[in-house]
C-alpha cells in the first residue's frame, strides 16, 4: 500500500493547514508518513501544493503518479491533472465547475501559456467540466464536491471561518476517499487544534458534515470503499516532524544555549521552534535546561554573536540558507583559526544569489567546504533523512567541542520543509572536549602538544586572547615564521585526528547488496528517494546498491575510495547542475564519476525519476537531467 | 598599580600615538574599578585600536572588522557576569560597522563601546574615515575629503544609547573618569574619544584640539523623566552644533532596561542560570529530560 | 432588494470569493443570497479590490478594471498569519 495525494490550492488560503491535517491524520493511523510542501516566495494568492505519501513500511521520497489530487481552486487542477496516475482521482468544489480552466492571474505567463498549449494539443477544451469528462475519458476519476454549500448549511457555522472550514472539508473528502475512518479524522483535528478551542469545533464539524455527504457523493464512483488505508496496526510513540523541526530538537537535546538567526527561508523556522521550547522540563516538571534565542540584525551578526556565545562556554550555534551564508564566510574563518566550536545548520536552496527562495537545491556543497579564504579545519556533515537530521544535530554539537571546529550541517530545503514520522531520540551524554580545571599558572589557550587540540578554557576562568591574526600559544597576534608553521600544523592536523576517530557510519553508508556492480553515489535528502527505488530495480534485475555520503569535509577518502573503485560503474545523482558530489569524489579518490543524474528545477527528485533515469544511464546515455514536479 | 595591568605584549603604536593616552587610562580605571581581572573582557574590532586587548592584561577578543560589537553582545548575553568593553576604531565602528552600532543601541546591553577617533584608517596608511569632516584634507589624501562626517554622539541618541560621553587621549584623569562611569553604566554606552594620529592626520593635532575643543559645564547629563528626555535631546543636538566639540558626559539614561533584563522577561530561567553557566549533564549522565513532556506537540500517539 | 454580492456591509473571502462575511450578521453568507432588511447598496471607495485580476487597486485605475467584478471590502482570515509559511 503507496498512498499518493497531492493537495493543493492558493497560498495563505489554508493550504498548509489542509496538508498538516492530512499528514496528521494519516500518521496517526498508524502510517509512515513523508509530505512535500511546494510554495512561492509569496504570502498569499501563489499556488502551493502538499505531495502527501503514507505506507505501512518506512519512506524518505515522494513518487508521481498520484493516487488523489484535491484542488481547493482552479490554478491546482490546471497545474496537477496531469500527475493523476490511472484510476486516480480529482476531488474539487462543484460551484468550479463552469469556470475557465485558463483565467489565473497569480499563475506566470509561459507557464499559462505552456498549460493552453497542452489543453488544445489534448483537446481538453477550456472549462473545468469539459476537463472533468476528458478525465474520465481517459480512466480518471472526477469527485465534484458541493463544499460550498455544505460548509455554509450543513455546518451551520457562526463564524466565518471560510478558509479553514474549506481545508478541511477537502482534507476529509480526500481522507474518506482513501479509506479513512471519520473518527482518526476527528483524532487529528483535536490533535492539531489542541489548543483553540473554536477552530477546533469548527473543524470537526466540517468535517462530520463533509462525511456524512461523502458516501451518497464518492459511493456511486465506488470511491472510498476500497478502504486503500486499511486498517491502522497499533504503532509505538512516533513523531511528526519537519526538518527544521527535527534540528531543533536535536541541538536542544545536544545542549544547545544560544542560538542566533537572521530570519531567512527555509531556516527560520527551526529558531521560532527552539523559541517556543526554550524551557527543557525534567520528570517533577522543573526545568533542567533553557537556550535563549537572539535575533540579530543581519547574519554577520548572527554568526558573530554566536562565535562570542561559544567563547564563554555556551553551546552555540546559528542556522541560515545560502545568502546567509555567504555573509557568515568571514566569521567561520574567524571561528577557524580561533578554534571555536560553533555550529552552522546550513538549509541549501536554489541559488545563486537570491535563486528560489522556497525551493530545493544541493548546490552549494562546494562553498561548504571550501568557503573562507586561507586554509583551516571544518567538518561539513550532510543528513539523509529526518531521523538522521535530528541524530546529527546533535553530533554536530559535539563534533565542534570534541575538535574544537567550527561545523557545518548541511541540509536542504527537502529535509527542511518536509514532514515525516520518525522514531522519537533518546537521550545521550554530552561530551563537553578537552577542558582545563581552574587555577592553571599561565593558561595558553592554543598550547602546543602532541594532540591538536588544546585544553579549552572558557571566558570567565583564565586569561586567555583571541584574535583573527595568526597567534602564539597565548592568543597575541604572532608573524613569527618558526610560530606560523606550528600553528597551521596544529589547526590543519586536525583532519586527520576526526578521520581517525570519527565513526564510519557518520562518513558514508551503503544501501543495498555489497556485490554490487552499478553504485548510485548521493547525499542529502535524494538519499531517500534513491534508498526508496532500490527494491524496484533490484526486483527489475539491477545489480545495484546506494552509497550516501555524510561527511563531505575531511572527505572520507578510505571509505569512499572501496565503494567507488569496487563498481563497473559510478553514477552520481544530486540536485545541482555540475554534480558537485561527483566532482569531489574524482578529485579526492581520483575515480572518474562519468555518469549524472541531475536536477536543478528547485523541485524534489522523486522516487520514480531515480528508477526512471537510471533505466536511461543503463541505455547508454550519460547524463540525464531531471524536470519533473511543478 | 596600573602596571599590574601590562600583558607584556610591546605596544606598536607610533611615537605620540593617542592610543596612549587611552591605553593608560584604560588600564587607570581597570585598576580604579576593582573588577576580577579574570571577568573583565576587551573586545576589539581591526586597525590601530583593535589592538588594545593585546597589551591590556585582561581577557581579549580581537575580532574582525566593524564586528566587535556582535562579538561582544553574544560574550554578555551568554555570561552576564563578564563585563565587556569593546574597543573601536571610527572606521571600524562607524562605516563597515555602523550597522551593528544601531542595533547594539536598540538592545542597550551593558557595554561601554569606545570609539577610538582619529578621523583616519590609521593601519591602512591614513584614508579619510566616516569622521573626517569634508572638504578636509589630511597630509595622507590625494584629494580633499568628499564625504560628510557623522557624529557618534547623535547616532548614539538616534539608536537608543543611555550613555554618551566624550573624551580626549591626552587628558588621562578626564577620560579615566568617562571610563568608569561608562563601564559602570547599566546599559549601553558610546564613549567617543578624540585621539591624535601623528602619521596620518595633520589636522587634529594637540594644538587643534587645544583650539577646537572645550569642556561641558553646566550640563545635567542625567535624564529625569520622559519629559527630560526630549529637552536633554534637543540640547544635546544644539551641543553638537556648535562650532568646538564638547567634552564630558553628555547623556546618562536609567529609564530603559538592559538587554540582560529584557531577556530574563521573555526567558525565566534566564537570570538564575544564564547559557554558559548552565550544567549540561548531571553527574555523569544526559540531563534528565521529559522529552514527551517538552516536545508534547511533535508526538503521535 | 438584490442579494449580499451588491451589498455594503458584505465582505467576500480572498480566496473563496463567493462566500463572505457579513459586518452586521454573523456566519457565512454566499453572494447570491437574498439580501436582508440592513441592505444597503455598496458604493465605490479610494482602494477596490478586483476579484477577475486579483489585484487591489486604486480609483485612478478604475479604467482598467470596467466590467469586472470588484468588490470594496474584502475579508483575510485573522489566523491566517499562523499557517503561512516564509517567503524568503
Amino acid at each position: 500500500m503507496d498512498l499518493n495525494l497531492i493537495v493543493g490550492g492558493p497560498q495563505g488560503g489554508g493550504i498548509e493547514t489542509a496538508g498538516m491535517l492530512a499528514v496528521r491524520a494519516l500518521a496517526m493511523h498508524g502510517l509512515e508518513v513523508f509530505a512535500d510542501r511546494e510554495y512561492h516566495s509569496n504570502i498569499k494568492g501563489k499556488h502551493s501544493y502538499s505531495h502527501i505519501r503514507a505506507s505501512y513500511r518506512p519512506i524518505n521520497s515522494i513518487k508521481y503518479p498520484v493516487d488523489f489530487v484535491g484542488a481547493l481552486d482552479i490554478e491546482t487542477i490546471a497545474t496537477h491533472y496531469k500527475d493523476l496516475g490511472p484510476g486516480g482521482v480529482l476531488i474539487h468544489d462543484a460551484s468550479l465547475l463552469d469556470k475557465t480552466l485558463t483565467k489565473l492571474p497569480p499563475m506566470e505567463k509561459k507557464r499559462l501559456e505552456r498549460l493552453k498549449a497542452e489543453l488544445e494539443r489534448e483537446k481538453i477544451g477550456n472549462t473545468v467540466k469539459e476537463l472533468d469528462e476528458w478525465l474520465e475519458k481517459n480512466g480518471r476519476t472526477v469527485l465534484p464536491f458541493p463544499f460550498l454549500g455544505m460548509i455554509t448549511e450543513k455546518a451551520k457555522l457562526a463564524s466565518p471561518m471560510i478558509e479553514k472550514a474549506m481545508n478541511t472539508a477537502m482534507t476529509t473528502a480526500l481522507l474518506r476517499g482513501a479509506g479513512m475512518p471519520l473518527d482518526t479524522i476527528l483524532e487529528a483535528i483535536d490533535s492539531l487544534f489542541m489548543e483553540k478551542a473554536e477552530a477546533r469545533e469548527l473543524n470537526r464539524a466540517v468535517a462530520a458534515a463533509v462525511s456524512d455527504g461523502f458516501d451518497e457523493i464518492a459511493g456511486t464512483k465506488g470511491i472510498g470503499k476500497k478502504g486503500t488505508v486499511g486498517k491502522g496496526p497499533a504503532r509505538g510513540k512516533r513523531m511528526l516532524v519537519a526538518g527544521n523541526d527535527a534540528v531543533a530538537i536535536g541541538k536542544l537535546i545536544g545542549g544547545l544555549r544560544l542560538q542566533t538567526y537572521y530570519p531567512i527561508t527555509p531556516a527560520a523556522d527551526e529558531s521560532f521552534v527552539i523559541e517556543q521550547h526554550s524551557n527543557l522540563f525534567g520528570p517533577e516538571g522543573e526545568i533542567v535546561g533553557s537556550p535563549i534565542v537572539i535575533q540579530a540584525e543581519d547574519e554577520i551578526s548572527a554568526i558573530c554573536m554566536a562565535i562570542g556565545g561559544a567563547l564563554t562556554g555556551a553551546r552555540a550555534a546559528t542556522c541560515t540558507s545560502g545568502p546567509g551564508f555567504s555573509l557568515m564566510v568571514e566569521g567561520i574563518g574567524w571561528a577557524g583559526i580561533n578554534e571555536v566550536p560553533v555550529v552552522i545548520t546550513y538549509y541549501q536552496r536554489g541559488g545563486p544569489s537570491t535563486g528560489l527562495p522556497t525551493r530545493h537545491s544541493q548546490s552549494d556543497l562546494l562553498f561548504a567546504i571550501n568557503s573562507g579564504h586561507g586554509e583551516f579545519q571544518r567538518i561539513v556533515l550532510a543528513s539523509g533523512s529526518h531521523e538522521e537530521t535530528l541524530d546529527d544535530a546533535v553530533k554536530c554539537m559535539d563534533y565542534a567541542e570534541r575538535y574544537q571546529v567550527p561545523v557545518i550541517h548541511l541540509l536542504d530545503k527537502g529535509i527542511a520543509n518536509c514532514v515525516t514520522t520518525i522514531n522519537p531520540p533518546t537521550l545521550r551524554r554530552i561530551d563537553r572536549g578537552k577542558r582545563i580545571l581552574k587555577g592553571v599558572l599561565e593558561y595558553r589557550r592554543f598550547a602546543f602538544d602532541s594532540d591538536p587540540v588544546s585544553p579549552r578554557a572558557f571566558l570567565g576562568e583564565e586569561l586567555m586572547w583571541y584574535t583573527g591574526d595568526e597567534h602564539d600559544e597565548s592568543g597575541h597576534i604572532s608573524e613569527d615564521p618558526e610560530n606560523r608553521r606550528r600553528m597551521y600544523e596544529k589547526r590543519m592536523s586536525k583532519m586527520e585526528k576526526i578521520l581517525k576517530e570519527a565513526p564510519d557510519g557518520d562518513k558514508a553508508v551503503l544501501f543495498g547488496d555489497d556485490n554490487f556492480e552499478d553504485l548510485l553515489v548521493t547525499w542529502g535528502v535524494t538519499t531517500g528517494a534513491a534508498v526508496d527505488a532500490l527494491p524496484e530495480l533490484q526486483a527489475a534485475g539491477s545489480k545495484l546498491a546506494v552509497l550516501q555520503v555524510r561527511m563531505i569535509e575531511p572527505f572520507p577518502v578510505d571509505i569512499v575510495s572501496k565503494y567507488v573503485s569496487k563498481a563497473k560503474r559510478v553514477i552520481g545523482l544530486e540536485a545541482n547542475y555540475i554534480g558537485q558530489l561527483a566532482e569531489l569524489i574524482g578529485w579526492k579518490t581520483g575515480v572518474k564519476v562519468k555518469n549524472r543524474i541531475l536536477k536543478y528545477t528547485g523541485r524534489l527528485i522523486t522516487q520514480d525519476e531515480v528508477v526512471s533515469a537510471y533505466m536511461r544511464i543503463k541505455g547508454g546515455e550519460e547524463r540525464v537531467v531531471l524536470t519533473g514536479g511543478e | 598599580m596600573s602596571m599590574d595591568w601590562n600583558s607584556g605584549v610591546w605596544p606598536d603604536w607610533c611615537p605620540g600615538c593617542g592610543n596612549f593616552g587611552i591605553f593608560t587610562a584604560v588600564k587607570g580605571a581597570l585598576s580604579e574599578l576593582g573588577i576580577s581581572r579574570e571577568k573583565m573582557v576587551l573586545v576589539s574590532g581591526i586597525g590601530c585600536s583593535g589592538k588594545i586587548p593585546h597589551f591590556v592584561k585582561v581577557p581579549g577578543v580581537h575580532t574582525l572588522h566593524g564586528r566587535a560589537i556582535p562579538f561582544a553582545t553574544g560574550i554578555k548575553a551568554s555570561n552576564p557576569d563578564l563585563k565587556v568593553i569593546v574597543h573601536g576604531g571610527d572606521g571600524d565602528l562607524l562605516g563597515i560597522g555602523m550597522g551593528h552600532l544601531i542595533a547594539m543601541g536598540r538592545r542597550n546591553p551593558e557595554i561601554l563601546v569606545v570609539v577610538h577617533n582619529n578621523g583616519v584608517y590609521g593601519l591602512t596608511k591614513g584614508q579619510a574615515s566616516p569622521t573626517l569632516q569634508l572638504g578636509k584634507k589630511t597630509k595622507s589624501l590625494a584629494f580633499p575629503n568628499i564625504n560628510s562626517a557623522v557624529n557618534p554622539i547623535l547616532l548614539g541618541i538616534a539608536s537608543g544609547y543611555t550613555f554618551l560621553a566624550r573624551s580626549y587621549a591626552y587628558n588621562i584623569d578626564h577620560l579615566k573618569s568617562c571610563l568608569k562611569q561608562g563601564i559602570s553604566h547599566s546599559g549601553a554606552g558610546i564613549l567617543e574619544v578624540i585621539q591624535p594620529c601623528p602619521t596620518w592626520n595633520n589636522i587634529v593635532t594637540m594644538d587643534w584640539v587645544e583650539k577646537n575643543t572645550y569642556y561641558l559645564k553646566d550640563w545635567d547629563p542625567v535624564v529625569k523623566d520622559d519629559e527630560d528626555a526630549v529637552k536633554k535631546a534637543q540640547g544635546i543636538i544644539g551641543i553638537e552644533s556648535g562650532e568646538k566639540k564638547a567634552l564630558g558626559t553628555i547623556l546618562i539614561d536609567r529609564r530603559k532596561d538592559p538587554f540582560g533584563k529584557r531577556l530574563a522577561s521573555i526567558y525565566k530561567h534566564y537570570a538564575a542560570e544564564p547559557p554558559a553557566t548552565q550544567q549540561l549533564e548531571k553527574g555523569g549522565a544526559p540531563l534528565p529530560i521529559d522529552l514527551e513532556k517538552t516536545f508534547q506537540k511533535f508526538y503521535i500517539h | 432588494m438584490g442579494s449580499c454580492k451588491e451589498c455594503k456591509w458584505w465582505r467576500p473571502d480572498y480566496f473563496f470569493d463567493s462566500l463572505g462575511e457579513c459586518e452586521k450578521k454573523t456566519g457565512i453568507h454566499p453572494e447570491n443570497k437574498a439580501s436582508c432588511e440592513m441592505f444597503e447598496e455598496k458604493s465605490e471607495t479610494e482602494f477596490c479590490w478586483c476579484r477577475d485580476c486579483r489585484v487591489t487597486f486604486h480609483a485612478s485605475e478604475r479604467d482598467l478594471h470596467r466590467g469586472h467584478n470588484f468588490f470594496c471590502r474584502t475579508r483575510v482570515d485573522s489566523d491566517s498569519h499562523e499557517y503561512t509559511s516564509t517567503g524568503d
